[in-house]
């Protein structure tokens, strides 16, 4: 993969994160004033916020994997086997969330916080804290 | 009759054929099954028709091994026993739960199979005041369609628990207390079986006031409960001994409860997820209720070689709840004093989720969206010769030695439940229901919420062997002629089904078996 490729991978992992991890799983539509990640931070009181959840995956996470481009990659080789239009968001959403299926049925699991994440959705909130840091540095030098 | 044993002349001796020590669940049930024999039975229970703390006290001990909950406070010692403040669940144990499950489950499984007993368990029912002995999901309107995967199998499945919180000493009192062979004597307190090594010969009995009486039976039954009748083998026999039918040092040994805890929460998907299946309310036909649980499969349990456990929650529902609850108030007029004004507060913050309820509600005939499912659980704890109740130095106001509680659990036992917590979680998220959270992620750590519970059992455990059992598949200690047990302490392996049913069922057997002996 090109550099030039990767940065459009990149932006649209970025797409992906946007939509944050209750979007991963399926959803319905949004009831009772709850957008689909509030659902999932709502039950977790010390996990207040998606950047947390996400700097939480990093920790989880091996430490060769703390770049952007790692974890881009990582994600991307585990889609790669499955055919759809990487530029497309909606379809890597799709096939983010066939690989997360995927990661529960062989065991590719990840313990963050006692919540039971798949091994792709643990990489994708990482990235999405990095991406976040990137644009919002001081946010996270609390 | 019902007789207090105070009131009568110290010193008496008292004869009968049949003397069960102990007015809980089991000794009740055995005592009304025999109210039409041609035979005499004496009931004896520690405590009177009313809490008293100073009958209480005499189950205090003391706890050294893991955290264990003081069965001063799980416990009850009067008439009815602990079914005085039970919750009343019952399921029968799993045909699993009785058989031998080799080497990867150390000193599992009954003498007998589920088949066999399931005839006591369909009596037990009616002695619990329960519904059907039918435990099938599709019996009680939950056809499999509606469950959603992963509750629909292959790991895990839904289960039926029945509820009765039937109060066997003030429901069943005025039977005993008509029956004209059997005598209830209360404040009657076993402190000692008198054996000459072949049979049992004689019941020491003392009361707090004082008295001392004895009793002479053909057959002697403790029903005392799963510490309390280590207790009474303990302290039998010769001074300083073993202890009766411990030839084979088992008695107080394998002493098990259920592992018990706050497990984890999962967070649906979708809101309004598809639980039909369980979200009504527990379906209530007449006195006892029907809930629908889940647990691990038994296909799970004999593939991943994994424990029995049932799943129980709690819906955690979106805030929305509480102003629906607010506006019917307000709309009905309800509330004293400032309550309306703090429900009219509690509409307006909410107007908007409350508007969007309506509107889906009346659309869709969606509920209140669901935020999350907080799980408890009941695992089962295998049998282990190490967790045991013993006797202590110091000596309760009758002088019975008293008891310490080693409860111990195994690191299979922890690894075991962790690898089921996983496996729910990983199919949660396989099957797309949700996230789950869970409370026990390392085998290491302990969940301060998981202390040995009320379920005590196994500590005269069954077995047809008796250097791997106290009692014989008919519940009588091995050594001797004259002495049986009755209750949770025999269960030799103890599932993840609450034990009573399967205490009162087992009491059914041991009548049926006494009753041809008296014969």
């Amino acid at each position: 993969m090109d550099r030039l490729s990767r940065r459009g991978l990149i932006r649209t992992v970025a797409a992906v994160c946007a939509v944050r991890i209750g979007a991963l799983v399926p959803s319905s539509s949004a009831a009772g004033g709850l957008a689909d990640g509030d659902v999932l931070l709502a039950a977790c009181s010390d996990l207040k916020c998606p950047e947390v959840i996400g700097m939480a995956c990093l920790r989880a996470l091996p430490a060769a994997e703390s770049s952007r481009d790692v974890l881009a990659s990582l994600i991307i080789q585990q889609t790669a086997s499955r055919t759809g239009d990487l530029n497309s968001n909606a379809e890597v959403r799709r096939l983010v969330r066939a690989q997360i299926r995927q990661d529960f049925h062989t065991g590719a699991v990840k313990s963050v916080d006692g919540w039971i994440l798949s091994l792709t959705e643990t990489r994708v909130y990482a990235l999405s804290a990095l991406l976040a840091r990137e644009r919002t540095p001081m946010a996270f030098t609390l | 009759m019902i007789i207090d044993a105070r009131s009568v002349t110290s010193g008496t001796t008292i004869e009968t054929e049949l003397c069960i020590i102990g007015a809980g669940a089991a000794g009740i049930t055995l005592a009304r099954e025999c109210i039409d024999a041609p035979f005499r039975v004496v009931l004896l229970e520690s405590g009177g028709l009313d809490f008293d703390s100073e009958t209480q006290d005499l189950y205090a001990g003391q706890s050294v091994g893991d955290p264990f909950q003081d069965p001063t406070a799980s416990r009850l010692r009067y008439l009815g026993g602990t079914t005085n403040h039970w919750g009343g669940w019952c399921l029968p144990l799993d045909a699993i739960d009785f058989e031998p499950r080799g080497d990867e489950f150390p000193h599992h499984g009954w003498p007998f199979s589920r088949t066999q007993l399931d005839p006591c368990y369909a009596r037990a029912q009616q002695v619990c005041q329960l519904g059907p002995y039918d435990y099938r999901p599709s019996r009680w309107g939950v056809p499999p369609d509606p469950v959603p995967p992963p509750f629909a199998g292959p790991d895990f499945d839904v289960k039926i628990m029945q509820e009765n919180a039937l109060r066997f000493g003030p429901v069943y009192a005025p039977e005993l207390r008509r029956a004209p062979r059997v005598t209830v004597y209360l404040h009657a307190n076993a402190v000692r079986l008198e054996s000459d090594g072949a049979e049992v010969r004689t019941l020491a009995v003392k009361t707090l006031s004082g008295n001392t009486l004895t009793v002479q039976a053909r057959f002697y039954v403790p029903a005392a409960g799963g510490i309390e009748n280590a207790r009474l083998l303990l302290v039998s026999g010769q001074e300083e001994g073993k202890g009766l039918g411990n030839t084979h040092d088992l008695v107080g040994r394998f002493f098990m409860t259920h592992l018990a805890f706050s497990c984890g929460t999962i967070v649906p998907a979708d809101p309004h997820l598809n639980f039909d299946f369980a979200t009504n309310d527990p379906y209530i036909p007449g006195k006892y209720r029907v809930h629908r649980i889940l647990g691990l499969s038994s296909e799970a349990m004999r593939r991943r070689h994994l424990p029995n456990l049932i799943f129980g929650w709690a819906y955690k529902f979106a805030p929305v709840r509480e102003a629906i609850g607010a506006l019917g108030r307000v709309a009905h007029g309800e509330g004293p004093g400032g309550s309306t004004l703090s429900d009219l507060g509690e509409v307006v913050a909410n107007l908007d989720r409350l508007t969007d309820f309506l509107a889906r509600k009346t659309l869709f005939g969606e509920g209140v969206p669901i935020e999350a499912l907080q799980l408890w659980c009941a695992g089962e704890q295998q049998p282990n010769r190490n967790s045991r109740v013993s006797l202590g130095t110091e000596r309760d106001p009758l002088g019975m030695r008293e008891v310490v509680i080693d409860w111990r659990v195994l690191p299979e036992d922890r690894r075991k439940i962790v690898a089921i917590l996983h496996l729910l979680a990983t199919e949660v998220g396989h099957a797309g229901f949700g996230r789950s959270r869970v409370a026990w992620s390392d085998a290491d750590t302990w969940p301060a919420e998981l202390v040995g519970n009320e379920h005590h059992m196994g500590t005269t455990r069954m077995h047809d062997d008796p250097s791997l059992g106290v009692v014989d598949a008919n519940c009588r200690v091995h050594d001797l002629a004259n002495l049986y047990v009755a209750g949770s302490s025999v269960f030799p392996t103890g599932g993840a089904a609450n034990p009573t049913l399967t205490i009162v069922a087992l009491a059914l057997r041991l009548a049926d078996h006494l009753k041809e002996k008296l014969a």
